[in-house]
C-alpha cells in the first residue's frame, strides 16, 4: 500500500506517512475549530469503543470470579452486613420520601419553583485515561437515550463529574471533579457555609483522593465530620448533590485569614463501573 | 503487503482499547501498561522502520482518538519510536524477549519526555513518578506479548524492505 502511495505520489514511504500524520493533526484541528470530531477520529473511536466494552465485561467477569473464589467467607458476611443496612436504608427512604412529599407541597403553597424530575441514564464506565495527569473517564449509555456536553455525572455515593464530550450518540468523555483544572461551588449541609471545591494534588501516581474546600473566612463554622453538598451556585451543578465528608479544618497556608476544608469524596475514583447521567434540562 | 499493514492496524486498535480498559486494580500506581509501544518494539525490531513507522501511526491515531488528545505530539512520539525502533532492529537482538522488556521501557520513558513537550503536566513529580511505573509494568507486560506478537508476525510475509 505504501509502496503503491511512493509510486503515485513520488513520495518516499516515510515521507508519506508523516504528510499523512499532518494531514491528520490539520484536519483534527480544523474540526475542533467547529466543535467536531474529524471524520478519522470518528472511525477510531467506533472501532475502539466495542473493544473497550468487551475488554472491560471480561475484565468484570475474571474479577468476580477470582474475589468469589478467593473471598467467599468475606463476601458471605459482607452480604450479610449489606442486607441489614439495605432494610435500614429502606426505612430511611420511606421517612425521607414523606418529607420530600411535604416539602412539595409547602413548596407549591409558597409559589416556590419545584424541581424537574428527570430519568437518569445508568452508563458503564469503558475507558480510563491512560496518565495520572488527566482524570478522565469514558462511560457508555446502557439506554438507547443520547447524552449531551454539560450531563451531570454521579454514582450512588455521589458526585463524580461532568460530561466534557460526547462522542457518537451513547458514549461520553467525563471530567472527574478530582481533574486538576476542575472546580465547583459547595455547601456544608449542617451550617450552610458555602465555598469552592478542588482536589489535593499530590505527588504520588493515580488520580487525587483527596478535595479541598476553599475561600472559607477564619471563623466559618465547618466541622469535622460534616457533610458537603453541592451549592448549585456555580451555575453547572444542581443543588444538594453529596460530595464528600470533610476530614480535616486547618489555616490555609497561603492567607492566615481564611481556613481550608480537607474532604474525602463520597466516590472511589479509581472503582467505579457503573454511573448515572443525569441530564442537564 | 496490504494484509501486513492492516493486520498491524488491527492490533493497534485492540491493544490501545485494550490500555484504555485496563482494569484499576491491575495498574501499578494508577498507570496501565503502554501497549501501544509494546506494538511499536515488537513490530520496529521485528519488521524494521518503514511497518514500525506505519505503527507508530496507527496508535498514534487510536491513543489520540480514544483519548481526545492533540495528535501532532502523538504523532511525533510515535512515529519517531517506531521509526527509530525499527533502524535499531538490525542492531540489537530482535528475537531475545529480555531486550524487548529493556526496549519497551527505555521507549515508554523516551516518549513521555517528548510528548511532555506538547502536554506539560499540571504537577511535574507526580509526571515522574507515573512514568517510571508505567515503564516498569510496561517492561513486564512486554513479555508474553512480544513473544505473542512476534509468534503472529512469523505467518506474515517479510517485510518489503528486506
Amino acid at each position: 500500500m505504501l509502496l503503491d502511495a511512493r509510486r503515485r505520489t513520488g513520495l518516499s514511504p516515510l515521507l508519506f506517512l508523516v504528510t499523512l500524520a499532518m494531514v491528520l493533526t490539520m484536519w483534527q484541528h480544523l474540526a475542533g475549530d467547529s466543535k467536531r470530531v474529524s471524520l478519522p477520529e470518528y472511525v477510531c473511536q467506533m472501532l475502539g469503543y466495542p473493544v473497550m466494552s468487551v475488554v472491560t465485561r471480561v475484565n468484570e467477569a475474571l474479577h468476580d470470579t477470582a474475589l468469589s473464589v478467593f473471598r467467599a467467607q468475606s463476601l458471605a458476611a459482607e452480604n450479610r452486613r449489606l442486607r441489614q443496612k439495605c432494610k435500614q436504608l429502606e426505612n430511611e427512604t420511606i421517612l425521607l420520601t414523606e418529607h420530600f412529599r411535604e416539602n412539595k407541597a409547602f413548596r407549591e403553597k409558597l409559589g416556590l419553583e419545584l424541581d424537574q424530575e428527570v430519568k437518569d441514564i445508568p452508563a458503564r464506565v469503558i475507558g480510563r485515561a491512560p496518565d495520572s495527569q488527566r482524570c478522565r473517564i469514558t462511560i457508555q449509555a446502557l439506554e438507547s437515550r443520547e447524552l449531551s456536553k454539560g450531563d451531570i455525572v454521579r454514582e450512588a455515593g455521589g458526585l463524580v463529574g461532568r460530561v466534557i464530550e460526547v462522542m457518537n450518540g451513547n458514549a461520553a468523555q467525563v471530567l472527574l471533579i478530582v481533574d486538576a483544572q476542575h472546580g465547583l461551588g459547595a455547601r456544608d449541609q449542617r451550617s450552610r457555609v458555602v465555598g469552592i471545591v478542588r482536589p489535593v494534588q499530590h505527588w504520588r501516581g493515580g488520580w487525587p483522593d483527596r478535595l479541598q474546600m476553599e475561600k472559607l473566612r477564619r471563623r466559618a463554622d465547618i466541622l469535622t465530620g460534616d457533610v458537603i453538598i453541592t451549592s448549585g451556585e456555580d451555575g453547572i451543578y444542581p443543588r444538594s448533590i453529596p460530595v464528600g465528608v470533610v476530614e480535616a479544618v486547618a489555616t490555609s497556608p497561603a492567607y492566615a485569614h481564611t481556613v481550608v476544608a480537607t474532604i474525602r469524596p463520597f466516590v472511589d475514583f479509581e472503582r467505579l463501573d457503573y454511573v448515572w447521567v443525569v441530564p442537564t434540562p | 503487503m496490504f494484509w501486513v499493514y492492516l493486520t498491524e492496524f488491527v492490533l493497534a486498535v485492540v491493544l490501545v482499547a485494550w490500555q484504555y480498559a485496563w482494569p484499576t486494580w491491575l495498574r501499578l500506581d494508577g498507570q496501565p501498561p503502554d501497549l501501544a509501544v509494546v506494538l511499536l518494539v515488537t513490530v520496529g525490531l521485528t519488521r524494521g522502520p518503514l511497518e514500525g513507522a506505519w505503527s507508530g501511526l496507527s496508535t498514534g491515531l487510536m491513543v489520540g482518538s480514544l483519548g481526545r488528545l492533540p495528535l501532532g505530539g502523538l504523532f511525533v512520539s510515535h512515529i519517531g519510536a517506531g521509526t527509530a525502533l525499527g533502524l535499531l532492529g538490525g542492531r540489537i537482538f530482535p528475537n531475545q524477549v529480555f531486550v524487548a522488556m529493556l526496549v519497551t521501557a527505555t521507549t515508554v520513558i523516551a516518549m513521555n519526555l517528548v510528548e511532555l513537550l506538547f502536554l506539560p503536566p499540571p504537577v511535574f513529580v507526580r509526571w515522574l513518578t507515573g512514568t517510571l511505573a508505567q515503564a516498569i509494568l510496561s517492561g513486564l507486560v512486554a513479555a508474553p506479548l512480544f513473544a505473542g506478537l512476534r509468534a503472529l508476525f512469523s505467518y506474515l510475509p517479510p517485510p518489503a524492505e528486506s
